[in-house]
């Protein structure tokens, strides 16, 4: 079972993690005889047996990555049955309600397991997870799961609505979680399943009205919460990309004209960076020739730039543009030279809100401070 | 498990939001947000239990007093008139008086809103926002509550973000998360930041599993943040620091004994190795004896010598024996040894579990190298303040086809204020949390791999 205990082959039973790109990747159950069909070709079960994690696999039309499962990795490619939390979340939440191996949490609800999976890989081996889930189809995959996982010594799945029912212990808990539409309706029970020396308590809410509610009700006097606080976490990925940008005529090209800029006679020093002198400082990228012509969005598709230092005093000016110029045709709009730089380009949409993370400190007996 | 405030441990005190973490120390004074206690009348209460300060001692508060919101009356501002600070007729010496007097915080409150001529002119959210203050001001009171992670990275965030390479919560949150460090992991961390992210691993590995502490320069400086934890010794055992310039001749397939003979005149180290970029920090206690910060991996001797010393008054310096010095200088180095040892055997294995990277060197040289430590599909994540040198990393791991799932990631984190009628993002918020660079180890790097 990966995520418990894992050698460093693959073993019948194990939950791998097959990886064909950030995007696509899919968890496979290891099962003798079977086969499983993917984009580069099939991969036949009894080929993984043995096979080490961490390598290429082969398939017919290409090859593929087997990987140990993570709860990082099982978030990316579960499959949903709910809207998920994903890493950044998970982190937060992790660190935020004290988890540690040992420590028992209370969940509701379950969902597709995504943040259950972390919280077990965190509080194991002497924790528990008690986590509950009023949808029976969902309780009942989540339990499948876990027992596929090598999980279920450390979770305990329920069925019941937590408002009506509350949590299934009582003054046992580290820590309690909730996801549900109405968590201001379980503050009561939440502080019932806490441990009464004190805990930590976790809401998140997509929408600001919920987060609303469960602040004002973990506020009242007498409920046992303190230190009410509520963020929200915005992750987004880098790419990391090679840009060309191409470097326009001004006209510098005609030495007649550069003589003059030099002499420095109307003050037109400014103009001359602009043509990026030899020994100009160039920290963040180099100055290219562009072996390709421009194209739309001015970057350069070549994939070999050949690297020239632009030196004002050679002759390499006049060749950049200019004097240079048949008569009656335009001068292209830039010079041969480009400006060469790695810079992070971000995606064009990416996920901008997730929900609303409301941390509480249980402390029965204190009044809550604001 | 069940345990209370008691002496010679750390706790966290809070007021306020504000945090420090102090060591309780036997009739010693503890200076904190303008308060002078001793730590006596704590010792024994339950952690998160509430004092007032009152003449230098620790008063257990009936922790049934909230901070209610007073009912109030208020209008628009409208009528509005600046007042330029005078609709106050109380002054600061009444203040004090009615204090000495014994008036309590509610009380004081209470006259400041009676003797105020603006206030009744105040709209309803003005009202609050002032009552709030002055109760914040007057009424606050002081909490000590036990280390964890989470507070402890709130502190050093808070008070020495500096020392920690400015890294923000959910920076360090992520670096635990994503690298799938859990109790019985093998870990492998190269950190600047005062031993605060040793501090978490250890948290999460509760005991079982090893941390391969690597470490700029001959001795593990950077160690204070895991005191503040309280781990007991067993945790402390499971942490392995060996320089990190011993890394490349590992690599290289030189033996241990070789590399350490070579380097074998240490006969004595400085007493205090804190950082070079240390100025005086008062997250520890002011007067901590210095023996403490420099050995943190002989606790035993520690509480030895605390136990001698706090028979007599702490002012005097400890009088040691030169026979007693040296004893612990060659127990420690023994200690250190052995520690060493473990770690290079560790990292020879090349089967680590984990690498985490936060320090404010150039990540790439000891990423590059670290990664042939770790064993493959086990994931890395490293944290850097700027993200030009992640740039890079992440061009050299992606050509080279060392590692998959390559991500350079930032994260926005906002803060709100939630009240009824009040609810909108906090107006400051932290600009900066750094970048982090995540992936998963599938071959040794290679400059010359092909794709």
């Amino acid at each position: 079972m990966s995520f418990n205990v894992c050698g460093k082959s693959v073993k019948e039973n194990d939950v791998i993690i097959v990886f064909m790109g950030h995007d696509s990747m899919f968890p496979l159950s290891v099962k003798e005889g079977e086969i499983t069909q993917t984009k580069y070709g099939a991969i036949k079960h009894n080929s993984l047996l043995g096979h080490g994690y961490g390598t290429k696999f082969s398939c017919t039309k290409g090859w593929v990555y087997i990987l140990q499962a993570t709860p990082e990795l099982w978030t990316l490619c579960l499959p949903h049955r709910t809207q998920i939390l994903y890493t950044a979340d998970i982190a937060m939440i992790t660190l935020q309600l004290d988890l540690k191996p040992g420590s028992v949490v209370c969940e509701s609800g379950t969902g597709s397991g995504s943040l259950s999976h972390a919280i077990l890989r965190t509080v194991a081996p002497m924790g528990h997870l008690h986590t509950v889930e009023f949808n029976e189809g969902r309780c009942n995959k989540a339990t499948a799961e876990f027992g596929e996982h090598g999980l279920s010594q450390y979770v305990t799945v329920y069925h019941r609505d937590v408002i009506n029912e509350g949590f299934p212990v009582e003054n046992a808990a580290d820590a309690v979680f909730l996801d549900i539409p109405r968590p201001d309706e379980a503050v009561k029970v939440a502080a019932k399943a806490l441990k009464t020396t004190g805990g930590r308590f976790c809401s998140f809410s997509p929408c600001i009205e919920q987060t609303q509610r469960t602040c004002a009700t973990l506020r009242k006097p007498g409920s046992g919460f303190c230190e009410v606080e509520t963020l929200e976490l915005v992750r987004r990925s880098h790419n990391v990309k090679r840009v060309y940008i191409p470097i326009a005529d001004i006209g510098i090209g005609d030495s007649e004209v550069r003589t003059a800029l030099i002499k420095g006679e109307n003050n037109t020093s400014s103009v001359l960076p602009c043509a990026y002198e030899a020994g100009d400082d160039m920290p963040v990228g180099e100055i290219i020739i562009r072996t390709t012509p421009e194209n739309k969005d001015g970057l350069s598709s070549s994939k070999n730039p050949k690297r020239a230092k632009f030196d004002m005093s050679s002759s390499q000016i006049s060749q950049g543009g200019g004097k240079s110029y048949e008569k009656g045709k335009t001068p292209p709009a830039a010079t041969k030279y480009a400006f060469s730089t790695r810079t992070c380009i971000l995606p064009k949409e990416i996920y901008g809100h997730t929900g609303y993370l409301t941390f509480a400190t249980y402390r029965p007996g204190l009044s809550h401070k604001v | 498990m069940e345990d209370g405030i008691a002496l010679n441990k750390t706790v966290i005190l809070q007021r306020n939001n504000v945090l420090k973490a102090v060591k309780l120390i036997p009739e010693k004074v503890i200076v904190f947000e303008r308060m002078r206690f001793k730590p006596e009348n704590a010792i024994g209460l339950p952690f998160g239990s509430v004092f007032e300060v009152k003449n230098g001692d620790l008063n257990p508060v009936n922790s049934s007093l909230s901070l209610e919101e007073m009912e109030t009356a208020g209008e628009d501002n409208r009528n509005l008139v600046d007042t330029h600070g005078k609709s106050q007729t109380l002054n600061r010496q009444d203040l004090i008086q009615m204090k000495e007097d014994g008036a309590t915080g509610k009380e004081i409150v209470q006259s400041l809103v009676e003797n105020s001529s603006s206030f009744a002119g105040k709209t309803v959210f003005s009202q609050k926002k002032y009552l709030k203050k002055k109760q914040k001001k007057h009424l606050a009171y002081l909490q000590l509550l036990k280390p964890t992670s989470r507070l402890i990275c709130k502190l050093y965030q808070e008070r020495e973000p500096a020392k920690i390479c400015h890294m923000r919560i959910d920076s360090m949150s992520q670096l635990l998360t994503s690298t799938n460090v859990r109790h019985g992991s093998k870990v492998a961390v190269f950190e600047t930041c005062s031993g605060l992210l040793l501090g978490m691993v250890l948290e999460r590995l509760a005991g079982k599993g090893s941390i391969v502490n690597l470490h700029p320069g001959e001795t593990p400086v950077n160690l204070f943040a895991v005191s503040h934890f309280n781990f007991p010794d067993e945790y402390w055992d499971n942490l392995h620091s060996l320089p990190l310039h011993k890394l490349a001749p590992l690599l290289a397939g030189n033996s241990f004994q070789s590399t350490f003979d070579e380097s074998n005149k240490t006969t004595c180290e400085s007493e205090v190795p804190l950082e070079s970029n240390d100025s005086s920090t008062d997250i520890a206690n002011e007067n901590n004896s210095k023996l403490e910060i420099a050995i943190p991996l002989d606790i035993k001797a520690v509480e030895n010598l605390n136990e001698k010393a706090c028979n007599g008054p702490l002012k005097r310096k400890l009088s040691l024996s030169d026979k007693e010095k040296t004893a612990i200088r060659v127990e420690r180095q023994k200690k250190r040894f052995n520690h060493q040892k473990a770690a290079w055997e560790l990292l020879e294995s090349r089967n680590m579990d984990a690498l985490i990277v936060a320090s404010r060197f150039h990540p790439t040289p000891i990423v590059l190298s670290l990664l042939e430590v770790l064993a493959v599909s086990k994931p890395f994540a490293i944290y850097f303040e700027y993200k030009e040198a992640l740039m890079e990393l992440f061009v050299r791991l992606s050509v080279s086809g060392a590692a998959i799932n390559l991500q350079l990631t930032d994260t926005f984190m906002r803060q709100y204020q939630v009240l009824p009628e009040r609810t909108h993002p906090h107006v400051m918020m932290r600009g900066h949390g750094g970048y982090l660079l995540t992936g998963i180890k599938v071959r040794p790097f290679s400059a010359q791999q092909e794709k």
